[in-house]
């Protein structure tokens, strides 16, 4: 049995380790770890007050549409949306720097990113938060089935994937305005959310989880009893059976699609991916196969019970082993907020993300961001990280005390080469830049 | 313990004040070496809106509401979309070519596992893949001086066992000589990140004063600041002959003509820069710009496109025999297409990649079959597109 190291524990579970007295920052023990597993992530954190959810944000915007009709509404609605994207990543910046369950924000951030939404897509940078608090948040300790049902429901997804404009061919909706259908969700939950694309399926099932996926859209203003929010729109719904992986699914409407969705994640398949993702998280890049087949195990034996993977990653030694991952940008920015304080955290932040290349809740591509290191290795990268800490330490001057400062966030994992180095610093300030941009505090 | 820090700091030093003299020492061979960009555009672009095949009987049959009908003619069946406005001069010069129906070999229309293909340059998807490129390089003397990827994260082409620069437009504080010559014996300690920091110190000699070029990380006009910088390196003397630049968004889903629209007029805004910064370099330049795989020959529901097969390729720059569109057209018609729904490729990518590996960057046909793109040998379709 290892050591249940407390800077393994907050570097490789959480966001890292703080400086400064605040008790909600002290050091976690393996316990308050096996704790967080037990209960759901708090959605009523205080820096999440104010901002709204999804249906006010999606009803705000049809009604704006409906009332000018036309396409550039996308550019009226920029403006306030790029001002709510701003306010969500900084509450998430602040939730993940400043929580004392760490863990929960690392799953949180880890499960978004598997059901990636992308500010790519003009009208998701303002509604991307709203998903990860409203569908993501409530399940990362829960049910794989439960997780993925809320996100395929929630407006963010539907909108992001093109959802709300795929009407069944046949259905009344579809023949009365000439709209197709549209595969990009259905093709992505097969490919990125649950099977993969080496899971065994064809052309044809893309198509007929697609038929299942008709009518998963939106509430019209005026028309709904939650105007923005999830409504299946029974009138564009392809009707009849519909097959998937050879099961054909009876039309009841919108459970059909539910009925696959939770098929789908009871698979072997789902269950090796997602093992996957957690042990690619909290191990190693290339985890250990025992490992994955242990938990791919309990995947099927707990029908996908979330907390209890994570909670067998914990009691593995092997997700003890210091240093063995490489932060991510995302991963290296948040530690350093949290290494400082969750009042650190401004809009300079969230640019910083872009700066180092892993903007908020925008991925290039639904696949979402890499979680090995080589994909986050390279010069530039390596410079950027450097020329981050610089503008860190600009910021802070000789007001920290690098030696004290060193030891509190690095704990057992500061060398003595950087110690030695950091002593010899010309200021205080080129001793905070050091710290921050040593190899030790790169990696998790 | 004191001591030894101090002398590995002097050495840090020392290699950092060497790599800023080098680059400018290069031989006079290096200078007229070919230069490649190779820009590789995400998510699956529509050959059939960037260069629409306006004189084949099926093509408004399949797109009612979607063909590119104020595309300007190229010659008697294919046009090109009016945003590309520079490309449309550059064929007008006989400097851009294109290639129609061109795809990988992979046939299966996941983005991810296909542009793994397209940058691997092997036959199927593999988790270890390393890049085409970067194999390529490999079999030259000093291979890391000879490519860099423009951008944040390198492409999987230029990823493998020669450890590229990179270079990314940037609005932070630049890190100084002093604090890197520190944080360098560090740095070196560690396996994945001491090759990343000493590229990094040798690129910063060649890519001083270029920090602050306006990037928007986020929303329009995000090529243009990458392809000026890749424009810029391209054209220093002591600067990389190929680099590899990523252009996204391309997916057309829906509302295809908006998004192309913006997409076109964003990339013509980048070529614009590009094209400039090329000058010293151009008369040896090919950019080629490529996808992982084409749109479905009709449209959708949403007046775009899921995801097809046979695609299309882009080639222009000084050593480009333009002005024709190569590749064998399958034609539209339902028994042409693949599947019953795609463009049928009649040309395999890699072999356009072998041509401009043989004929542009001059390696020999051994090298690119059995190393660079293993099984692949030029496509004499293609090697009257390249100036000799």
């Amino acid at each position: 049995m290892v050591m249940h190291d407390a800077a393994v524990a907050a570097t490789r579970f959480g966001f890292g380790l703080a400086f400064g007295g605040d008790d909600a920052l002290a050091p976690v023990t393996h316990n308050d770890l096996i704790d967080q597993t037990r209960r759901a992530p708090s959605t009523d954190h205080p820096a999440f007050a104010g901002l709204r959810p999804v249906h006010d944000l999606v009803r705000e915007f049809m009604q704006v549409r409906e009332r000018g009709g036309d396409p550039a509404i996308i550019e009226l609605f920029r403006g306030p949306f790029r001002q709510t994207y701003l306010d969500e990543a900084t509450a998430r910046l602040k939730v993940a720097a400043g929580s004392r369950d760490g863990l929960h924000e690392r799953l949180v951030h880890l499960w978004s990113n598997h059901f990636t939404v992308s500010a790519r897509k003009p009208i998701v940078g303002g509604l991307a938060g709203a998903f990860e608090r409203e569908a993501i948040r409530p399940h990362v300790t829960g049910r794989f089935a439960d997780l993925l049902v809320a996100v395929v429901r929630h407006p963010t997804m539907i909108l992001y994937l093109d959802n709300a404009q795929s009407f069944g061919p046949n259905s009344r909706g579809g023949r009365y305005t000439g709209i197709g259908m549209n595969e990009n969700l259905a093709r992505e939950i097969l490919e990125l959310h649950t099977i993969g694309v080496d899971g065994g399926y064809a052309q044809a099932d893309v198509a007929g989880l697609a038929r299942m996926l008709t009518g998963w859209s939106l509430g019209r203003p005026g028309k709904s009893a939650l105007p923005g929010g999830f409504l299946f729109h029974e009138v564009v719904h392809e009707p009849g059976d519909h097959v998937l992986l050879g099961k054909a699914y009876a039309d009841e409407g919108a459970m059909q699609a539910e009925r696959a969705l939770r098929d789908l994640a009871a698979l072997p398949q789902t269950a090796r991916r997602v093992a996957l993702r957690l042990a690619r998280h909290f191990v190693a890049d290339a985890p250990p196969q025992d490992l994955l087949e242990r938990l791919t195990g309990t995947y099927l034996d707990t029908g996908g019970d979330l907390g209890e993977l994570t909670r067998m990653v914990l009691a593995d030694d092997r997700a003890w082993q210091p240093q063995t991952k490489l932060k991510t940008p995302n991963d290296l920015v948040v530690s350093t907020l949290r290494a400082l304080g969750p009042a650190s955290v401004n809009r300079g932040a969230v640019l910083a993300l872009s700066q180092l290349g892993q903007p908020a809740w925008a991925a290039p591509s639904p696949q979402g961001w890499a979680d090995e290191a080589g994909a986050w290795l390279s010069p530039d990268q390596a410079m950027k990280r450097i020329e981050f800490a610089v503008a860190i330490a600009d910021r802070l001057g000789d007001r920290v005390a690098p030696d004290r400062f060193a030891g509190a966030i690095l704990g057992t994992q500061l060398r003595d080469e950087t110690r030695d180095a950091v002593g010899r610093a010309e200021s205080r300030t080129q001793g905070m830049a050091m710290i921050l941009a040593a190899p030790e505090f790169q990696r998790r | 313990m004191v001591a030894i820090n101090r002398r590995a700091i002097l050495k840090g030093s020392a290699a950092l004040a060497g790599a800023i003299a080098t680059p400018r020492a290069l031989s006079a061979a290096a200078t007229e070496a070919p230069r490649l960009l190779l820009i590789i555009m995400r998510g699956g672009v529509d050959g059939l809106s960037l260069l629409p095949p306006l004189g084949d009987p099926d093509y408004r049959r399949l797109r009612p509401n979607t063909a590119v009908e104020d595309a300007v003619a190229l010659d008697g069946t294919f046009g090109l979309h009016p945003g590309l406005k520079l490309l449309r001069r550059l064929w007008d010069r006989g400097e851009m070519a294109a290639v129609h129906a061109i795809c990988t070999p992979y046939r299966d229309r996941s983005h991810f596992d296909a542009q793994n293909v397209l940058e691997s340059g092997l036959p199927g998807p593999s988790g270890t893949a390393t890049g085409w490129l970067n194999r390529a390089i490999a079999l030259r003397p000093d291979p890391a001086r000879l490519a860099m990827a423009i951008g944040t994260s390198p492409s999987l082409a230029l990823r493998g066992p020669v450890t590229v620069q990179s270079w990314a437009p940037s609005v932070l504080p630049d890190a100084g000589a002093d604090l890197l010559g520190r944080l360098a014996p560090l740095w070196a300690a560690d396996p994945l990140l001491g090759p990343q920091l000493r590229q990094a110190m040798e690129t910063r000699g060649l890519t001083a004063g270029m920090g602050d070029m306006g990037a928007g990380a986020n929303g329009a006009g995000r090529i243009r600041p990458l392809l000026d910088g890749a424009a810029r390196l391209l054209a220093d003397p002591g600067g990389p002959q190929i680099a590899v630049v990523d252009s996204t968004g391309w997916d057309s889903h829906a509302n295809a003509p908006g998004l192309l629209g913006r997409l076109t007029a964003d990339l013509d805004n980048g070529l614009e820069a590009l094209i400039a910064g090329l000058g010293p370099v151009w008369s040896r330049t090919i950019v080629v710009m490529v996808s992982e795989f084409g749109r479905a020959a009709a449209e959708n529901g949403n007046r775009g496109a899921d995801h097809g097969t046979g695609g299309m390729a882009i080639l222009f720059g000084g050593a480009v025999a333009g002005g024709r569109i190569a590749g064998q057209w399958p034609g539209l018609g339902t028994r042409d297409l693949l599947d019953g729904r795609d463009l049928r490729p009649t040309s395999d990518i890699r072999g356009l990649f072998a041509s401009l590996a043989h004929d542009h960057l001059r390696f020999p046909a051994r090298a690119i079959g059995e190393t660079i793109l293993p099984g692949i040998s030029p496509d004499p379709a293609f090697t009257d597109l390249i100036r000799a």
